[in-house]
């Protein structure tokens, strides 16, 4: 078995929001027990619907929320402590793709300002020359004009704008994208187009990218390795061909089926499963999917069933896998 | 390409363009410089010192120096007084005199009043005197002047500190948020104009006195709106964003989030000035302001009050004085309109 | 031949702000026949969704209809009188939004919004609108009606909320359905709840359905016929199997590149270079020629024709692909 070269490392992963709702307290496990690790060079998809704590692992990576349990290793090193070296490291390492371009930019900075900024903060550049040549040399990466940096963000398109957001988080190169929804704000014809540049800018650059997303077409199409959350758990891990072509947790089963598809054959009858995704208040025993799963037993319902690594470097959350 | 300066933003080209549209809004800021600029030159304008004497072949420049009148064939080794006709024939024995346009200054005596004082209009008095028959004209420049410059520095204070009152609890929040407002609660509720008056008795307040005193109870004006947008900021996505890119808490502050706040801070600020100026003049109108002999409007009000029979006086103060109040409001309701953000881009929605 | 529910004929829709006239939809024509569902696709910027509001004249008043015709049932719509309108809505058509957080009131029970639909069409008791509401809240598929009527928006999850408004919807039993965007916001398992319940209840009332959506693949598995539109025009027009099998215009294909499939691995996509036109800007000639593969100095002159090919199925293309090639 091969080793390979990790770049990222989750350990049991926790974190867990309080909320208030009618009189009563209730604890909502956004992110329960998740290990999961993220190679060099590869995108690994991370796909769920809302609520599955997809977002919140992604925040607790880049450190804009405080893990309640568990450890990041980024290269090795220990990312949730407080130590000042370590944070600077990890900012210029492991930036994030936000998922809104029309918020994620200040308004009232030009592009050029906003895409320098990390270097800014950091003392990257040595001359206001170089500076300004690593700003056009970015741009142009990502496929916009080096004039746009005199730009303002209310001048570009949806499109553009992540472009912007995806230059930003280039320079300097880092070596981990957290890439949160990147494409879900944009039409479809723009999303193959920013799509296809970060396909490119991997192979071009060799990057390597946490994508999260709830659309499981487009994690498909762009991830190596994809993983399944639901409601906080981590459910299958597998290669995207693989997972596609044999999905074998019920839920990642699910989840395929309901994706629409361009196929002729596939026509929506009525009568489709009524089960909705329990309220996030309720605490469920056992299995998070017992609920809605065809093949629940009693086991399901009493017991939580942890991440088994099966043939073929394929892992899965499920009694019955 | 090289960028050769900060890009301005078309969004401040623009808010800069609606600005000018508002012709009325235009031409009251530039009455409004010009008049402050004539009034930092009051002692060009209103002095019972020459601009420029030549004496002797040699040139004397006593609205700056001051000269003893031995320089000019005096008797005795006092300032000269350019307005007794003794020193005046002396000099115009050897050479001239440059006067500014009026010979008076604020706390000069007119010894050769016709009439008694308050005395109307005449050639020498263009808008007569007060009841010491000291000139209401240079009253009034020098009046002017200690106003606006009193609104300024206020403003600029109150600003400054509220800003950063507001930006602290709106971007921090939680005890600190709560700490300060219920401070702000209780200091709003002290009687300022009480204070005041008690401080008078005790203390002959001067500027500076009286700028501490109401610079202790003017800043909280801006904190709420500087703090709502500092709560708002702390939120946004591009905030967030510049977070993961490593800013601290007074970058993020002063780079991302003040900016916005700055749009509120600045369509208040001309009315805060607004405020000021009315406020001094309210209390040396009362008598609780300024030293007495000090020029001020309020006290030229309160003079014209007190002399009916003299309208010259009350007049001529209530022109000055609303003149300067509306210039400033117009300038305010420009600076608003200009910012109003639905003409703003960045306000808006998605398109 | 029965004469279609609702048939929309060179339709164009301006919006006046100040003294400038922005031209969001050209001459677009259409037709829904009972029992069908057309989808009108497209992405921002394209006039789907004015153009679906503008069948019960749901625009805001700067709206202006400089031309064309929109007949309800065989009643002209535009500049129809209030009585009109107000029959129209919620008795002849139901309408589906995209948000049913924004589209309930967020301080009305289910019951009260319900309700009021029927009150305001079918005046009858409260204890017979009572019954009616349970039995609407059952046929959308809402556990435990009865507790449900006192219930708020916000204590429902979306999928609960998007079938509350699906009944409110059809609480008249309308002849037309006019949804959109009503999965957008949802996840994809309750999407495909939701869409296989108004394909239920479509079917079961014979219901013309006017679907607007950007989703290709929704199209596919939920439609009969698609409208293309692009920049404000309808660009293709034709039953979804055939469409998908044979796009004619270069847009539909290059659109159905663009769409991620699950099932095909890694791959890039076939994208159309450039972007889409912003609404209000009217180039001459044809509006997909700026980014156009297959464009040729033609397109960009004058008005484009309609080209057919086979039943019921155009484009409107100088040169449109045929089997995939021009």
């Amino acid at each position: 078995m091969t080793k390979h070269d990790t770049i990222l490392e989750l350990r049991n992963l926790r974190k867990t929001f309080t909320a208030r709702r009618d009189g009563k307290t209730y604890e909502i496990k956004a992110v329960n027990d998740v290990s999961l690790d993220v190679r060099r060079g590869e995108v690994l998809g991370i796909v769920g619907e809302t609520g599955c704590g997809k977002t919140t692992i992604g925040r607790t990576i880049i450190r804009l929320t405080t893990a309640d349990g568990g450890e990041a290793l980024l290269d090795g090193a220990d990312i949730f402590t407080q130590n000042r070296r370590r944070m600077r490291d990890l900012r210029l390492k492991v930036r994030m793709v936000f998922q809104d371009p029309y918020a994620s930019l200040n308004p009232r900075r030009s592009i050029g300002d906003s895409v320098a900024e990390t270097g800014d903060i950091h003392g990257v550049f040595k001359s206001r020359q170089e500076r300004a040549e690593r700003v056009a040399e970015t741009l142009t990466q990502v496929g916009l004009d080096p004039s746009f940096a005199a730009r303002f963000p209310h001048q570009l398109s949806g499109g553009q704008r992540q472009r912007v957001g995806i230059a930003r988080a280039l320079l300097p190169t880092p070596e981990l994208i957290i890439a949160d929804e990147p494409v879900s704000a944009l039409d479809v014809s723009v999303q193959a187009q920013v799509l296809n540049l970060l396909a490119d800018l991997k192979e071009e650059m060799g990057l390597t990218m946490m994508f999260i997303s709830h659309d499981l077409g487009v994690v498909a199409q762009i991830s190596d390795r994809v993983a399944v959350m639901y409601m906080g758990n981590l459910v299958e891990m597998a290669d995207g061909p693989g997972l596609f072509a044999d999905p074998r947790h019920p839920y990642t089963q699910l989840l395929i089926a309901s994706v629409p598809r361009l196929d002729a054959a596939k026509r929506i009858a009525g009568g489709i499963e009524k089960g909705e995704p329990p309220s996030r208040f309720a605490q469920l025993q056992g299995c998070p999917f017992h609920d809605r799963c065809p093949m629940a037993t009693d086991l399901c319902r009493a017991e939580r069933p942890l991440l088994r690594e099966l043939d073929g470097g394929r892992k899965v959350a499920c009694h019955h896998a | 390409m090289r960028l050769r300066r900060k890009p301005t933003n078309p969004i401040n080209r623009r808010r800069w363009r609606n600005f000018k549209a508002n012709r009325r809004g235009w031409w009251s800021l530039w009455i409004f410089l010009v008049l402050f600029a004539l009034s930092m030159g009051a002692e060009f304008l209103a002095n019972d010192n020459p601009l420029l004497v030549r004496f002797e072949g040699r040139f004397y420049l006593p609205v700056l120096v001051v000269y003893p009148e031995t320089v000019f064939g005096g008797a005795f080794p006092t300032e000269a007084d350019y307005r007794d006709p003794y020193v005046q024939s002396l000099i115009k024995a050897d050479g001239w005199m440059l006067w500014p346009p009026i010979r008076f200054s604020y706390d000069t005596i007119n010894q050769q009043l016709g009439r008694p004082a308050p005395s109307p209009p005449s050639a020498v008095n263009w808008l007569g005197t007060d009841d010491r028959g000291r000139d209401v004209a240079a009253r009034l420049i020098y009046g002017f002047r200690i106003s606006v410059i009193f609104g300024l520095v206020l403003t600029l204070a109150s600003t400054v500190i509220g800003v950063a009152a507001g930006a602290i609890q709106g971007f921090y929040g939680g005890r600190i948020d709560i700490l300060g407002q219920r401070f702000i609660e209780i200091w709003q509720g002290l009687p300022v104009l009480f204070l005041l008056i008690i401080l008078s008795s005790f203390v002959q307040p001067n500027f500076w006195w009286l700028l501490g005193i109401m610079l202790l109870f003017s800043w909280m004006t801006l904190v709420d709106v500087v703090r709502a947008e500092f709560l708002r900021g702390r939120n946004l996505e591009y905030v967030r964003a510049a977070r993961t890119l490593g800013a601290g808490d007074l970058t993020i502050m002063f780079r991302h989030v003040l900016p916005n706040a700055m749009i509120a801070t600045i369509t208040f600020m001309p009315f805060i000035l607004n405020g000021s100026i009315t406020t001094l003049t309210s209390l040396d109108f009362l008598g609780f302001g300024m030293p007495p002999g000090s020029p001020s409007l309020g006290e030229l009000l309160a003079q014209g009050k007190a002399n009916l029979q003299a309208p010259w006086i009350g007049i001529s103060t209530f022109i000055v004085l609303g003149l300067l109040l509306s210039l400033l409001v117009f300038i305010g309701e420009a600076a608003r309109d200009a910012f109003d953000p639905r003409h703003d881009p960045t306000q808006g929605g998605t398109p | 031949m029965t004469r279609p529910l609702l048939e929309v004929r060179d339709l164009s829709i301006d919006f006046a702000s100040g003294d400038t006239l922005t031209h969001a939809v050209h001459t677009a024509s259409f037709s829904v026949e009972k029992g069908e569902t057309l989808a009108l696709v497209g992405e921002s910027g394209s006039g789907k969704t004015v153009t679906a509001m503008s069948v019960l004249q749901l625009l805001p008043p700067a709206a202006r209809y400089p031309s064309g015709s929109i007949r309800l049932k065989g009643e002209e719509m535009l500049g129809a009188g209030k009585q009109t309108l107000r029959r129209a809505r919620g008795d002849t058509v139901g309408v589906v939004f995209q948000e049913p957080m924004t589209s309930l009131n967020p301080l009305h029970t289910v019951h009260r919004q319900i309700a009021e639909v029927i009150a305001t069409h079918r005046p009858m008791n409260r204890q017979r609108i009572r019954e009616r509401t349970i039995e609407l809240l059952h046929l959308v598929g809402i556990a435990e009606a009865e507790k449900r009527l006192g219930a708020f928006p916000h204590e429902l999850s979306g999928g609960q909320r998007q079938r509350v408004m699906i009944a409110i919807a059809l609480a008249c039993r309308p002849q037309v359905l006019i949804a959109d965007e009503p999965t957008t916001a949802l996840d994809v398992t309750v999407q495909m709840q939701v869409l296989s319940l108004i394909r239920e209840l479509c079917d079961a009332f014979d219901m013309g359905v006017l679907f607007i959506t950007h989703d290709l693949g929704v199209v596919s598995e939920l439609a009969d016929r698609v409208a293309v539109m692009y920049g404000g025009k309808i660009a293709e027009t034709g039953p979804v199997e055939e469409l998908f099998r044979n796009p004619l215009h270069p847009y539909t294909g290059g659109l159905m590149g663009c769409v991620p499939d699950p099932a095909a691995g890694h791959r890039r996509f076939r994208t159309i270079p450039g972007q889409a036109p912003k609404p209000g800007e009217v180039p001459e000639g044809c509006k997909f020629a700026p980014r156009c593969a297959h464009v040729q100095p033609a397109c960009r002159a004058g008005a484009v024709p309609a080209v057919a090919a086979g039943a019921r199925h155009a484009a409107h293309c100088h040169f449109p692909l045929f089997r995939g090639e021009p």
